[in-house]
């Protein structure tokens, strides 16, 4: 179990108790502190003091974090390796059921855990987050695992075979490092799972500006992981092709980036060659979308049982909300990043990787 | 010899100066413990005339001193404040190996048995009483077992605390994110990435060493953090660097107050505490009253009483204690309070050496207020110094039968005074 973090100091005893209430008890705890500046370390030493957790590491400098998660990795002892964000809460039974799919399935090599809004009732926009992360997390990943295209395991909650990430000595740097490793796993024809019991909460953006931070961050690792760096799982004459490797990527580029540059094509020709039928399109989609919303909540719905508390019941009323926020709100932050990505190679100096480690990609690239 | 000289009687003999005549070289400690060195050989004539002024330096200072009125000897911390008051109201302390605290007052070392740690604490108390003022000189850390300060810091693993720590520089390789040890890099004295197979650049180009592990040859277990343990080298104690004591070593000089103490003696510790809180009375006015409890006896046939005690270790009760002596003093002072009425009074005539006065108290209600004073002093001083005190106490009635003159009973009084048995209750 390794959760590294930078400044998190405060989120670590929370962290570390919805450990220790797990129904799985054989669990090695290793926190990593990725060059903090504030008292974190110290909450680490009394951790440790305290018997709480196993080890703890630290970057001096700061390396970012996937440099954080190799350093445990690299004296982590386990038979698999859970990831967490420092901020993230465990149900009881998660770890329990995110191992469970190791021994269900031969050549698992990894499992994402279920990713869950905490903060529902905080506002309207954490409200809209719960909608989504129901829709594209749980719905989106089921069928993604069963269509066997899963392409991403959430840092905030995902289990690995040890061996397998020490084969490919761990994460690589770049936002996209969720992602990233699933894909690696793939191309040495692991299987990636994703396990809707195993279930862990994480606080939302309250403010639309952190929201937008949050995205930009997201959406740029697709042009630069799926396109550039993976270019390989889409040749067939690569000695890596497989089709659902391939089939992964595709899905990824078409349902975001080539479908996103379509809908801005679509609007402009709507605009300036259609403006009689503007209101009846609009309409017309509108209702299209809520339907897929509407059939998508019941869905995670019924796959998630027992597990959809109160909080999550009464998030239909705010369905009707979801195109616009989906459609347009979302959509619009994602393609401004796609755009910056592409032209700009924004990422690398993506505040959320040290400058010396962005610095060393741009210049090799 | 320094050390008989410095514990005789009388302010004019303990404080003499002392030369040291020598062939060989003296260790700056033992130098510093006289106040003057010669070598016997050739001795110049300038340094000569310079040690021997401050001899004379020194004596006139020893003539300042008035001698004590009453005849008891000097406690130890007026024996230090006049020396330092005769040694130029100021005092450093020297670094030597061949001290067991590292760090010594030598001069100092002389009024105490060997290597006593209530040095400190003596020059810590009469830096509270206001007598010295100290300067920062050095922190030391002390044993806390037996003080000594020659002490082993070791770092140790924190599973099973072992020493047997292999340290180890951890590696960042930028372009892939790889994080190891060095040894993960090793390859036929190149430095190449287990993960990326690219030979490494140059530190601060395409990698750093972020960190420091230490792997524990005993149990495997990897820290970036080792705990600390110290070994006392004198006792073999082992502890962690935040139970030891820690002293601040400061060089002092005397203060204006301190050179009043110093001339004048001090006003008893004791008796300053209590004074706060109760009634005390000069000696002759306690002997007065005690004359008039005679006459009403006489007459009308009350029965008085008149208790003393003693604490007789009271010395090395205040070394132990240094500049916690007061508080002590305190809750003796209020502890007496609580014990006897508004109408009770007493007086101090040695340090340690108290005499009550209970009129309207038969012997035995006497008795029983002279149990719960020793008693509870006895109680408060082992629980909170870890020393047995001695206490020796006494009594006499003042009644129709035995007449007789005020300072014949007291006399008589201190003249019976015995060890208590005290029992733990
Ligand atoms: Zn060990
Ligand atoms: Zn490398
Ligand atoms: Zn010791």
């Amino acid at each position: 179990m390794i959760a590294p973090g930078k400044n998190e100091g405060e989120h670590l005893p929370a962290l570390v108790e919805s450990i220790k209430q797990q129904t799985y008890k054989n669990i090695e705890i290793i926190l990593v502190d990725d060059g903090s500046d504030d008292d974190t370390l110290q909450i680490l030493r009394a951790l440790r003091r305290q018997g709480l957790i196993d080890n703890y590491f630290r970057n001096e400098r700061r390396g970012g974090k996937a440099a954080a998660a190799n350093l445990s990795l690299r004296f982590s002892k386990g038979k698999f390796v859970v990831h967490l964000d420092a901020d993230t809460h465990l149900r009881e039974d998660a770890i329990e059921n995110v191992i469970f799919p190791f021994y269900m399935h031969d050549g698992v090599g990894a499992v994402g855990g279920d990713v869950r809004v905490k903060n529902i009732d905080y506002d309207l926009l954490t409200r809209l987050q719960a909608l989504e992360y129901l829709k594209t997390i749980t719905v989106g990943r089921i069928v993604s695992s069963v269509l066997r295209i899963l392409r991403i395991i959430s840092g905030a909650f995902g289990a690995f075979r040890r061996d397998v990430l020490m084969r490919l000595k761990g994460w690589d740097v770049g936002p996209g490092l969720d992602g990233d490793i699933v894909l690696r796993m793939r191309k040495l024809r692991f299987k990636v799972l994703h396990e809707p019991t195993a279930i862990a909460y994480t606080s939302v953006p309250t403010t639309v500006k952190r929201l937008v931070k949050q995205r930009y961050r997201w959406s740029r690792s697709l042009v630069r992981f799926r396109l550039r760096r993976h270019r390989d799982m889409l040749s067939p004459f690569n000695k890596n092709f497989e089709l659902f490797n391939a089939l992964t990527v595709l899905d990824n580029i078409f349902f975001n980036f080539i479908l996103d540059f379509k809908w801005i094509v679509y609007m402009f020709q709507l605009i300036f060659f259609f403006k009689m039928s503007l209101f009846t399109v609009s309409v017309i989609n509108y209702f299209l979308y809520m339907f897929l919303n509407i059939l998508e909540y019941f869905l995670a719905r019924i796959a998630l049982g027992d597990t959809f508390n109160k909080n999550e019941k009464s998030l239909w009323l705010f369905l009707p909300l979801m195109p616009f926020y989906t459609g347009v709100f979302l959509r619009s932050v994602r393609t401004f990043s796609y755009i910056a990505e592409l032209f700009f190679k924004a990422s690398f100096y993506d505040k959320w990787n040290p400058w010396k480690v962005s610095k060393m990609i741009k210049d090799e690239s | 010899m320094c050390r008989n000289i410095r514990h005789l009687g009388s302010p004019k003999v303990y404080l003499k100066p002392v030369i040291f005549i020598t062939e060989g070289k003296l260790s700056p400690r033992v130098s510093a413990m006289a106040d003057a060195v010669f070598s016997s050989g050739d001795l110049d004539g300038d340094d000569l005339n310079f040690e021997l002024k401050k001899i004379g330096k020194i004596n006139d200072a020893i003539m300042k001193i008035n001698p004590t009125e009453d005849e008891r000897e000097d406690d130890l911390f007026l024996r230090v404040l006049r020396f330092i008051f005769t040694r130029g109201k100021r005092i450093e302390p020297v670094r030597d190996r061949t001290s067991f605290f590292g760090i010594t007052y030598p001069q100092l070392e002389c009024f105490f048995s060997k290597e006593d740690y209530a040095l400190y604490n003596t020059l810590e108390f009469l830096e509270e009483n206001g007598s010295i003022e100290g300067d920062f000189f050095e922190k030391v850390h002390f044993c806390n077992r037996c003080h000594c300060s020659f002490l082993n810091f070791i770092e140790v693993c924190p599973n099973c605390g072992s020493a047997n720590l292999l340290e180890e520089n951890l590696i960042h390789h930028f372009p892939c994110t790889y994080v190891g040890p060095e040894s993960d890099f090793m390859k036929g004295g190149q430095l190449i990435c287990p993960k990326c197979n690219k030979k490494l650049k140059g530190l601060g180009v395409d990698y750093d060493k972020p960190a420091v592990i230490h792997k524990c040859n005993q149990c495997g277990f990897v820290t970036q953090e080792p705990d600390v343990k110290t070994i006392c080298f004198n006792c073999e104690k082992e502890s962690s660097p935040e139970d030891l004591i820690v002293q601040t070593i400061k060089v002092y000089t005397l203060t204006s107050v301190g050179e009043n103490f110093a001339i004048y003696g001090f006003e008893s510790p004791l008796l300053k505490a209590l004074r706060e809180q109760l009634n005390i009375l000069p000696y002759n006015s306690f002997l007065t009253l005690i004359q008039l409890e005679l006459e009403r006896s006489k007459r009308y046939g009350v029965e008085s009483s008149v208790v003393a005690f003693q604490i007789v270790n009271l010395n090395d009760i205040y070394a132990k204690l240094g500049k916690k002596t007061d508080r002590l003093l305190k809750e003796i002072g209020a502890l007496i309070k609580v014990a006897t009425r508004k109408s009770d009074v007493l007086t101090i005539l040695n340090e340690g050496m108290v005499v009550l006065l209970l009129p309207h108290t038969p012997l035995k209600g006497a008795n029983v207020v002279k149990n719960r004073i020793v008693s509870e002093i006895h109680k408060l001083i082992e629980e909170n110094v870890g020393v047995k005190p001695s206490i020796e106490s006494s009594m006499s009635e003042i009644s129709k039968k035995d007449i007789k003159q005020p300072d014949k009973l007291v006399e008589e009084l201190l003249k019976n005074l015995k060890q208590v048995e005290h029992k733990q209750e």
